[in-house]
């Protein structure tokens, strides 16, 4: 076919193609449904042939120019198609020029005028379809991206100012009623979005009725979605929000952070809904504003206060607008921290208070349990809060450990009032009900955990461990063994093997009672606890003490028994520990007496005799002074027994005589009547002054200490061989755990180390050492 | 050529020398260096200055008292007397270290010996005449003040201890010390402020690490890290006498 015939068929095509697009752009103007008219088949055909004939009959060469007379029917297609475009995005540009300021009217406009042109867009694409694969290699785009092309020179370019305004008026009256109006400001946002692009694909939902533009290459859109939009749109917001917050400088912080978070949320879901690309850009520049530089004022005015007066909800109200920046929640860790550490403070304070008003030894339980349970009931509200108001950060965590630990230590008595607190929980305790048993065991635990120096807690504990296990009718075995279990998990220490080897003893012994029933058929009535040598803090074992006859026998059985079932054993009899009864006939009544063993010796000793002298009594028991004046007074007192001199004086003359009341009479039948300090003579002891005993746990402390560090340095020495002072130090401060030793303390140990040649320091640099084998 | 001997061998060697001679370990140590190990050699040395150290000896007898084989406290007052120096003069700290002299008011017949020997001179007019030298050495030549310091720590330790006291290490940074290192004229006021109670022996690092102080830090005590320097609790106590308020 000649080249005039198929121009001429052009002609004819050209015309019917305008003229349908008129008719699709009344109709679309109009809003009214349309139907595709057969005729736009056709056309679709008549350009498929025009377009394939014309290239049989002039076959593109590669040498061949284009002739501007004899243009390639496929450039004149293109062409047409462009200018079916353009003549739609101009009538749509007449008409926004047209529209004023006026917001609604703009936004009602745009998004329809952006909705009509790809709807036309689309269908004017099913006419020319044929074309997509020639226009990428002539034009470099497809007919989609001619398209966007069109609209975006024709209409965005000039108008994106005022889109831009409109967007923000609407956003604007968005913010100021504080609830998300119009979506139709999304259509807007969305041309922002895919300017640019060079590929693209039109899309046609038809549930819908909607036409989308979908970006193949994002990254074309980037630079001018930013620069046109994005940037700006921030900067907007960010100035918008700065004056709001300032003018909003005196509201109280509860009320600002409710706002705050009222703002975010809405901006957010405007994002969310309209330019969802630029979420976290908002996210962040919101963050920035109302968090980052809002954290340490807020925090600073009222962390403490609502801690104070109980505003819980508050606090998570806060925590929530400031948890955005992970990093600002360390401004309510620090008011957190400050506030607990002058709570524990107070109540360290009114400890201290009380206990300079008394000095007796009752009151020191007083004391303990009111320490220990304010401060734990103290803790238990911190972190209740911090599980409830603040997701358990570990910031928040931090901060309470550092509090209570730090102010907890203060108190010099510390490892002490616990030992006692545990004593009186463990003594009060009847083991029925699990659940109670293990709150306080946890309660003990807690407090253990705060403590720097818990080598002085287990001495203490040790003490009372003994008391309790040697004292105690029932005692409470598994609960001792689960608390030192609990112990052992937490730190180091071969105190705690003697701990458990105490407990364990006690067990074995009353399985061995029970096994060889030991006290059948005797005349008195023995129950005996072998305890493990070095593991007990007895002190010593006044094994030089003479038994009554009536003992002996009882005595050597049970040795005897013990050494068949255990040869080679050495056993020694602790008689300055113990307690029993004596069974008392006088005056044709019988009395029951609540005494320690020392009691029963020395007393036993009247079966003999009426009468004896203390050098009598002495000679034939053992007892020394001290211990028969706290057994016999007691007697004295409760006028079993008579004296020459006052009751309460000490038994200095060995020739004083001491004889039994042959009257005695008594209402009460059961009499207890242990060593009590109220029945012994007047003895000198200087307060505040530390008596031998004392004096020697605390060297024996401190000695242990020593071995402590001595053995954690050796320890690290040997396996690094070579370190620095710094590191050393640190290493050694770090791994033990049942003290806190200071800096000046390990520097000592270290120093005594080089003493003994265990370390040398370096030649050249004297921060460093070396091992030495 | 032999090859070097190890510490246990050294000694041995040492103990055979002295088996033949009176002389003590550093003398043994240093004979036996320059003889580069041989015994052989080592002892013809000491032939050698016996041999031709009879003027020496006669010098060393004038100090002595009848009987003793060693010049004492008095015989040393006298000596310093013939020099013309006060017997807390520095210098005669470093003459003891060029004799290599073992212990603090002591001299030995060796000492002299090798000491004069070395020195190139045959009599105590001879050393007054070196005195000028030797006290310029020892002020100008931080070297050889280091290794006087640290010599005199064994030379006034006690045989069967292994630290010095406390006032006796005093009067050796008084001597050796004060005068080329300005700080230690404080640090003398701080060890005078130690109470009787807290007064414990000074160690051999403790004594060498003060060294270490005046010249790393001396009045400059900015530079002084307490908190993780690995100074010895001695100078912390020093420095925080000068400022009590960094004590935590």
């Amino acid at each position: 076919m000649s080249g005039i015939i198929l121009n001429q068929r052009f002609q004819k095509v050209e015309e019917m193609c305008l003229e349908h697009a008129r008719i699709l752009k009344q109709n679309l103007f109009a809003g009214v449904q349309f139907k595709l008219p057969k005729q736009i088949m056709e056309l679709n055909s008549e350009i498929l042939n025009l377009s394939s004939e014309w290239s049989r009959s002039f076959p593109k060469n590669a040498h061949s120019q284009q002739n501007a007379k004899n243009d390639g029917m496929e450039d004149k297609l293109i062409n047409l198609y462009k200018q079916c475009l353009n003549e739609f995005v101009t009538d749509l540009y007449e008409q926004f020029k047209e529209t004023q300021n006026q917001k609604d009217i703009t936004l009602q406009l745009v998004a329809k005028h952006y909705h009509d042109y790809k709807a036309y867009s689309y269908w004017l694409y099913k006419i020319f379809y044929h074309l997509d694969s020639s226009t990428l290699s002539t034009v470099g785009a497809d007919l989609h991206s001619l398209s966007l092309e069109a609209i975006q020179k024709g209409y965005f370019k000039e108008g994106k100012e005022k889109l831009f305004s409109t967007i923000l008026d609407v956003l604007l009256e968005s913010r100021q009623q504080e609830i998300l109006l119009d979506k139709k400001v999304k259509s807007l946002c969305e041309l922002f979005i895919v300017m640019d692009a060079k590929s693209v694909r039109l899309k046609y939902e038809r549930e819908q009725s909607m036409y989308d533009y979908i970006c193949l290459n994002f990254q074309e859109t980037e630079k001018s979605y930013r620069d046109n939009f994005e940037n700006k749109f921030i900067d907007e917001t960010k100035k918008f929000y700065k004056v709001q917050i300032s003018e909003r400088k005196n509201l109280g912080a509860i009320e600002f952070v409710r706002w705050a978070l009222k703002v975010i949320q809405l901006e957010e879901q405007m994002s969310l809904e309209s330019y969802s690309k630029s979420f976290d850009k908002i996210k962040n520049s919101l963050n920035q504003l109302f968090v980052k530089e809002q954290a340490q004022r807020l925090s600073t005015t009222t962390v403490q206060y609502l801690l104070s007066v109980d505003g819980i909800t508050q606090l998570g109200e806060l925590y929530n607008l400031i948890s955005r920046e992970k990093d600002c929640v360390k401004f309510i860790a620090e008011e957190f921290t400050v506030y607990f550490l002058s709570q524990v403070r107070q109540v360290n304070q009114n400890i201290s208070d009380q206990s300079k008003q008394q000095s007796q030894g009752q009151n020191k339980q007083v004391l303990a349990e009111n320490l220990c349970n304010q401060i734990l009931e103290i803790m238990e509200k911190a972190k209740d809060i911090i599980k409830t108001q603040m997701q358990n950060s570990s910031k928040l965590i931090q901060a309470y450990q550092n509090a209570f630990t730090t102010a907890f230590n203060e108190v010099d008595e510390a490892p002490f009032y616990v030992a006692l607190f545990a004593d009186m929980l463990i003594r009060s305790d009847k083991g029925i009900n699990e659940i109670e048993t293990d709150i306080k065991l946890n309660k003990i635990f807690t407090l253990f955990q705060l403590l720097y120096q818990r080598d002085k807690f287990l001495q203490h504990h040790q003490k009372f461990l003994s008391q309790r296990l040697l004292n105690q009718i029932n005692q409470n075995l598994n609960l001792e063994k689960n608390l030192l279990q609990k112990f052992k998990g937490e730190t180091q220490t071969n105190v705690l093997a003697q701990l458990q080897n105490m407990v364990n003893d006690i067990q074995q012994s009353l399985r061995f009672i029970s096994d060889q029933k030991i006290h059948k058929n005797q005349k008195f009535e023995l129950s005996v606890y072998l305890l493990s040598f070095g593991c007990w803090p007895i002190g010593k074992i006044q094994d030089e003490i003479i038994p009554p006859l009536q003992m002996i026998n009882s005595l050597s059985l049970y040795e005897q028994i013990y050494q068949e079932k255990n040869n080679g054993r050495i056993l020694q009899w602790t008689f300055n520990y113990g307690s029993g009864e004596i069974n008392y006939k006088i005056q044709n009544d019988k009395y029951y007496f609540s005494v320690t063993t020392l009691q029963i010796i020395s007393f036993l000793q009247f079966n003999q005799e009426d009468q004896l002298t203390i050098q009598q009594i002495y000679d034939r028991t053992q007892i020394n002074q001290i211990d028969l004046e706290n057994s016999l007074i007691p007697f004295i007192c409760n006028k079993i027994l008579q004296r020459q001199k006052q009751d309460l004086d000490t038994f200095s003359d060995k020739n004083e005589i001491i004889k039994l009341n042959l009257v005695f009479n008594n209402k009460q039948k059961r009499i207890k009547m242990l060593p009590h300090s109220k029945m012994q003579p007047k003895r000198e002891r200087k307060l505040g002054e530390l008596t031998q005993e004392e004096k020697e746990y605390e060297e024996q402390l401190i000695k242990q200490r020593e071995f402590v560090v001595d053995s954690q340095l050796v320890r690290t020495m040997k396996s690094k061989k070579t370190i620095k002072h710094f590191d050393l130090l640190a290493q050694c401060q770090q791994m033990i755990t049942i003290f806190k030793p200071d800096v000046k303390f390990v520097k000592k140990r270290i120093e005594n180390l080089i003493e003994r040649g265990y370390i040398k320091r370096d030649e050249v640099d004297c921060n460093l050492y070396h091992y030495l084998n | 050529m032999k090859p070097k001997p190890n510490q246990a061998q050294e000694d041995i060697m040492i103990k055979d020398l002295q088996r033949v001679f009176q002389l003590n370990d550093l003398q043994a140590r240093e004979i036996l260096n320059q003889a580069q190990w041989n015994l052989q050699k080592a002892t013809n040395y000491v032939l050698d200055l016996q041999k031709s150290g009879s003027k020496i000896e006669e010098q060393f007898k004038k100090y002595i008292t009848n009987g003793q084989s060693v010049i004492d406290e008095n015989g040393i007052i006298s000596f310093c007397k013939d020099l013309g120096i006060d017997i807390m003069d520095p210098v005669i700290l470093y003459i003891s270290y060029i004799f290599k002299s073992e212990t603090m008011g002591n001299y030995t017949k060796f000492d002299f010996l090798y000491g004069f020997t070395l020195l190139k001179i045959q009599s105590t007019s001879d050393l007054k005449r070196e005195l000028k030298r030797l006290r310029d050495e020892l002020n100008n030549n931080r070297e050889i003040l280091k290794s006087v310091y640290k010599y005199c720590f064994d030379f006034a330790k006690k045989k069967n201890r292994k630290d010095i006291d406390l006032p006796i290490a005093q009067g050796l940074w008084d001597t050796l010390l004060t005068n080329t290192f300005p700080i230690m004229k404080k640090f003398m006021n701080y060890v005078g402020t130690i109470e009787e109670k807290d007064v414990k022996p000074i160690s051999r690092d403790t004594y060498y690490m003060v060294w270490e102080f005046c010249v790393q830090i001396g009045e400059d005590l900015a530079k002084y890290d307490y908190k993780t320097g690995a100074w010895p609790t001695f100078i912390d106590g020093f420095y925080f006498y000068l400022f009590p308020n960094h004590k935590q």
